[in-house]
């Protein structure tokens, strides 16, 4: 961040550099003449080898699962609450970190998810597949035709731009009682009068019952979306995104559609989210309009991307390890909760803008004594 | 047509909140590019003081009016200096998550001190006029007198002093500012206290018409940028008082001609549907990119 114009000039060049070689279609490919690096069967030129980043999710989502699987009830349900939240987080990340848009609207995607999902399979019988496809195109068509007049607003007026939004989404689900439920709030078995026990999320050919199932999927979920994104961040995509997030004036002078791959970003990260929202919904069972305040549910996950380090993979999921995991660090000191989080995000924010990620690598370089030519941010 | 005029009044008097919150914000902004999602917490500490002084220590209203505004001026320079110096120096992110931030810290700071639950200051001046078929306290054309004349020693302040002459220029340049040899520091210190002074004057004032509890300053912050956001550059401090009043209004109206919940959400809806006819603002902004004084 020191110097956002040679950033920006380096993540201009390996936007234009990704594409030629991914035309040679040597992206993958084992001989690289620049590259100088002892283990070339760990590292290529972007970073740790896909099968190995791969093999990293993997171990890590089974070890959460085994983890989660010994836990009592209550360790069960923080962790799958650090879970989806470091999948909304993650999601976020996309348009917040990696294109550089700040996006605090992501609750209004989330609450639409969330009471598709609930409403889908409470009142409809619809199954988990099609309620995930259902929230994700609303996300989608209504994302696609705000990203065309969205992002005429830059900066701080996006960012009020979108606050409204989560805003809006807040009041509707407290406001529109025939459908939300209003205040009082809605479940996944129907309206709450009819009562019963809340219905579990049926993806075929696995039904999404037991807390621990809901804990596993958020597992699988995050380390898919985690693989996901670093693939993303390498490729031609990622790179042009980061070149906008650093000048959009100079990524457009190097030939990327500013535009465009700002409408798809947005697109991206609010169709994931929808989806998150879906099971996020179905998690809790119940929801009421206070499961997606503008605190909670918009600006949470932006400190979450804040503290753990925007643009990382792995930020996110620190991030919200931190957010959501406070009030269990101040479990005695209940009301000091909320003051803690909000200390923390401020100091974060004084002392080590980049986050915890950030603070690392700078631990990291100084300890190897090395500075990378051209920065790939950690696992 | 009674309910109307009423209702007007009753925006009116919201408005001041409104006008005097967004009056800061709209220096603050201006002078030194810092767009303070915790300025609404200085409006909060505001009412706060003057629930301290009044109810606590039983001093005088209107002597503690000017007491917790300048105490509410203090807490902003001393926030100046600490947190928005250092945070201006870096990103647009930098600035917004951390002020937000810091209006989290705030409010759980009030809510240490003074509890969770809603304070109630009673009001100085007691009875009722009618001036036609609106019936009006007069605590509330009080509060309607003080915010003009207080927005008024504003503009007065800010177009016809050498402190607003200083502010001005660097609202329009700061490098060339700074070259004329103002200390800039001091300027912005001396801005931001001023602009929380303000609100802690509409915290204070509107104490008694509203419900003290930490949260207060979220939704005068909101309309505070949508104000700015509505006169865009080029717009004058004249206009942030008319847009205080005016979306005071219109608040007011939706609550009683549409539905009370259409109340809260139609000043964000409006938000929402203004940036995204008109993102440059009502004024089409003349210079490139800087709002200016």
């Amino acid at each position: 961040m020191s110097t956002p114009t040679r950033d920006a000039q380096d993540d201009a060049k390996s936007a234009t550099e990704i594409q030629r070689t991914d035309d040679h279609g040597a992206r993958d490919g084992t001989e690289h003449q620049r590259s100088k690096r002892s283990k070339p069967w760990l590292w290529d030129d972007f970073g740790i080898r896909f099968r190995w980043r791969a093999a990293i999710a993997a171990v890590a989502a089974v070890a959460v699962i085994a983890i989660g699987s010994s836990a009592n009830s209550h360790g069960q349900y923080v962790i799958t609450s650090v879970l989806m939240w470091a999948l909304v987080a993650s999601c976020l990340n996309l348009v917040f970190g990696l294109a550089g848009q700040l996006a605090l609207g992501q609750g209004a995607f989330l609450t639409l998810g969330a009471y598709i999902g609930v409403l889908g399979t409470g009142r409809f019988g619809w199954n988990g597949w099609l309620s995930l496809a259902v929230a994700g195109l609303a996300a989608g068509v209504l994302t696609w035709l705000l990203g065309a007049v969205i992002f005429r607003a830059r900066g701080l007026y996006f960012a009020l731009l979108t606050t409204g939004l989560a805003l809006v989404a807040y009041e509707v689900a407290g406001v529109w009682t025939p459908v939300t439920g209003g205040t009082a709030g809605i479940s996944t078995s129907g309206p709450i009068e009819l009562g019963g026990a809340a219905k579990p999320l049926t993806l075929e050919p696995i039904t999404i019952e037991e807390p621990l199932d809901y804990l596993a999927l958020g597992a699988v979920l995050l380390a898919s979306l985690c693989v996901a994104v670093s693939v993303i961040r390498r490729r031609k995509t990622g790179a042009s995104w980061r070149a906008i997030r650093e000048d959009e004036v100079l990524a457009a002078s190097v030939g990327i559609a500013v535009a465009r791959e700002k409408r798809i970003a947005f697109v991206a990260a609010s169709v994931t989210v929808a989806m998150v929202g879906v099971i996020f919904g179905h998690w809790l069972g119940y929801i009421l309009p206070e499961n997606f305040t503008f605190a909670g549910a918009s600006f949470g996950p932006l400190a979450m991307v804040v503290i753990g380090g925007s643009g990382t993979v792995v930020g996110p999921i620190i991030g919200a390890m931190v957010v959501a995991g406070m009030p269990e660090i101040f479990r005695d000191l209940q009301e000091l909760s909320t003051f803690a989080y909000g200390a923390i995000l401020l100091l974060v924010m004084l002392v080590m803008p980049a986050g915890v990620m950030g603070l690392l690598r700078t631990v990291t370089n100084r300890v190897t004594g090395r500075s990378r030519r051209n920065p790939q941010e950690e696992e | 047509m009674a309910l109307f005029l009423q209702q007007v009044v009753n925006g009116l008097v919201l408005g001041g909140a409104y006008v005097l919150v967004a009056l800061g914000l709209f220096l603050v902004f201006t002078a030194l590019h810092i767009p303070n999602f915790a300025h609404g917490e200085m409006f909060a500490l505001g009412a706060f003081l003057q629930y301290a002084f009044v109810v606590g220590l039983g001093l005088n209203f209107f002597l503690s009016i000017v007491l917790s505004a300048a105490g509410v001026a203090l807490v902003g320079a001393l926030l100046e200096v600490g947190v928005f110096r250092r945070l201006a120096s870096r990103t647009l992110v930098a600035v917004l998550v951390g002020s937000l931030a810091l209006s989290i810290v705030i409010q759980e700071l009030l809510v240490l001190v003074w509890g969770k639950d809603v304070l109630a200051v009673p009001s100085p001046i007691s009875g009722m006029m009618s001036i036609g078929a609106v019936r009006v306290t007069n605590y509330r054309v009080f509060i309607i007198a003080v915010v003009l004349a207080v927005s008024a020693l504003v503009g007065w302040v800010v177009y016809r002093t050498n402190y607003g002459k200083q502010v001005r220029a660097l609202a329009q340049n700061r490098e060339v500012a700074e070259l004329t040899g103002i200390s800039v520091k001091t300027l912005g210190t001396l801005t931001f206290a001023f602009g929380a002074g303000v609100a802690g004057i509409a915290g204070a004032l509107l104490a008694p018409t509203v419900a003290v509890e930490s949260r207060m300053g979220f939704h005068p912050t909101l309309v505070g940028f949508m104000i700015l956001v509505i006169i865009g550059g080029g717009g004058r401090m004249v206009a942030v008082v008319l847009g205080g009043f005016g979306l005071a209004v219109i608040e007011m109206m939706a609550g009683s001609y549409v539905s009370d919940t259409a109340q809260g959400v139609v000043v964000f809806a409006l938000l929402v549907l203004f940036l995204t006819l008109r993102p440059e603002g009502a004024i089409r902004q003349r210079a490139t990119q800087k709002v200016t004084l």
